[in-house]
């Protein structure tokens, strides 16, 4: 057998062990220096301006967009055909080449998905 | 068995294991909507919102001729707040009470006295003084609340949360 | 044979199963960017283990949430380090799944015959970020009542359905004490559940099907 290849064990699971330590230290490093904050009890009557997880605030933004009636646009319309595209991207690339050069149009439709969010979750910090 | 002697199996046996088949598909078939249909029942079980509680909201002597009172309700005797309401007199002499919960996402909204509206600050909805949307995303006004008279004071129904 | 292992792997073959995994050559090209996947892996098990010795502790009702989280925060020895980590391990989670996606895009590795599993993956992803939301509400505090408030408010504009998925989140019309329960119960029970079901069924594939190396 080849030697030069790597192997699982020991080659690449050190690697993932490894990176793992890393995700372990910074995980603990964030607790110890920013834990989270329980905040008050819950009261019906004062008015609090909730903010979701980083991960939410991109939809989070957007919905800003859709006043009224719409609003379901930027709910489900939207976040519905992204996933949908997500979902089915093997099977609406009709090349087989892995390289990102011989499928253009899917490399620049998931490089403004990811800058638009990118910038909505900027923008919903505001 | 020779696959040629499986081929041979007599007619009454073909059937027999067909029919097994199918009762295996069908036993399997009433298990299962015999162990979903409750689950989904009570899934999709919404509990009832409860009958209004008149609870006294502010002295009638106290209420202004004009002008919006904002008052926080408590069900309980521990004075923390369940609802917060804004009382007003209408021109023709009625007392309507509005409740503070923004009709777009629910959050609560304030009262500007400026402009005599209702602004809400999650994203920018406004009502008019009388609770009608009039900008921003809210689908609906702000919900009437009712009032009731008793005695010296003002009382405002509110629903009492289910847990 | 004197040593318990070799007692039970002559009887159950179960090295030579497993040294197949352990001992396959892997393709050219896998660099540490192809960590990131065993690195949502590791964050998982750390929320694993955070998330039940919370459990030991939290208690899912309207009247009792806020004060066991208080009490796992400041009375519980190396409580507040646990609801620290999970939180935080939480985010992690998130940010590798999305940085794993992104790798996977970017080499193609999606490409057949991995298409199944791209999709295993993709739900995945939207269990995640279900475990966030539905765990976002459990301190049961300001912040946590109304960001439920309003993300269950969300779906409400949907036309036609939109009321009745609101209905189903909360369980009634407002967030109460049984929207807490409903969201605890996603967040402990379905979601674990059907998670362990789709990683192992990511896990297999990836087993039948040979990582795909560099381009």
């Amino acid at each position: 057998m080849d030697n030069r290849l790597k192997k699982f064990y020991p080659d690449y699971l050190f690697e993932i062990l490894l990176v793992c330590l890393f995700a372990l230290e910074g995980a603990l490093l964030l607790s110890y220096v920013f834990p989270p904050v329980t905040g008050s009890p819950v009261d019906f009557s004062r008015n609090f301006l909730p903010r979701p997880e980083w991960y939410f605030l991109a939809l989070y933004q957007m919905f800003k967009y859709f006043p009224g009636n719409l609003a379901f646009i930027g709910v489900a319309v939207i976040p519905a055909v992204i996933l949908f595209l997500v979902f089915a991207l093997p099977f609406l690339e009709k090349t087989h080449s892995r390289r990102l050069r011989d499928r253009k149009f899917s490399a620049v439709a998931a490089a403004i998905l990811l800058v638009s969010a990118a910038v909505l979750t900027v923008l919903s910090c505001f | 068995m020779e696959p040629a002697e499986l081929v041979q199996a007599s007619g009454s046996d073909k059937t027999r294991r067909d029919f097994l088949k199918t009762g295996i598909l069908a036993v399997s078939g009433i298990i299962s909507a015999a162990a979903v249909y409750p689950i989904i029942r009570l899934a999709l079980h919404t509990t009832p919102p409860a009958p209004p509680v008149f609870v006294d909201a502010v002295l009638l002597s106290d209420m202004p001729e004009a002008g919006v009172r904002r008052i926080d309700l408590s069900l309980e005797k521990d004075g923390r707040p369940d609802a917060r309401v804004f009382v007003k007199r209408t021109p023709d002499g009625n007392i309507i009470a509005l409740s503070a919960v923004c009709s777009h996402l629910g959050c609560i909204v304030n009262y500007d006295r400026i402009k005599d509206q209702f602004v809400c600050p999650c994203h920018g909805g406004r009502y008019d003084g009388n609770g009608k949307n009039i900008s921003g995303p809210p689908p609906a006004p702000l919900t009437r609340l009712p009032v009731r008279i008793a005695g010296a004071y003002i009382q405002v129904g509110i629903r009492k949360p289910p847990v | 044979m004197s040593n318990p292992f070799s007692i039970i792997d002559s009887r159950l073959n179960l090295s030579r199963h497993y040294r197949r995994i352990f001992e396959r050559p892997l393709p050219e090209g896998v660099t540490y960017f192809y960590c990131l996947g065993g690195m949502a892996l590791f964050f998982l098990i750390v929320l694993t283990f955070t998330g039940v010795v919370l459990s030991f502790y939290y208690i899912p009702s309207a009247s009792e949430a806020y004060h066991s989280i208080r009490f796992i925060d400041s009375k519980l020895p190396g409580g507040w380090l646990m609801r620290a980590l999970h939180v935080w391990a939480a985010s992690g989670m998130v940010a590798a799944v999305m940085a794993h996606m992104l790798r996977v895009y970017i080499t193609g590795s999606y490409k057949p015959p991995r298409e199944l599993n791209w999709v295993v993956g993709a739900t995945l992803f939207v269990l995640t970020m279900a475990f966030g939301f539905s765990g976002y509400l459990l301190p049961w505090d300001q912040k946590a009542y109304w960001a439920t408030t309003v993300g269950t408010a969300m779906p409400s504009t949907i036309p036609l359905v939109g009321h009745f998925i609101m209905q189903l989140l909360r369980g009634g019309d407002d967030v109460s004490g049984i929207t807490l329960l409903r969201f605890y119960v996603m967040h402990v029970y379905i979601l674990p559940l059907v998670s362990i079901f789709l990683l192992w069924a990511h896990f297999h594939m990836i087993r039948r099907q040979g990582i795909s190396g560099g381009l």
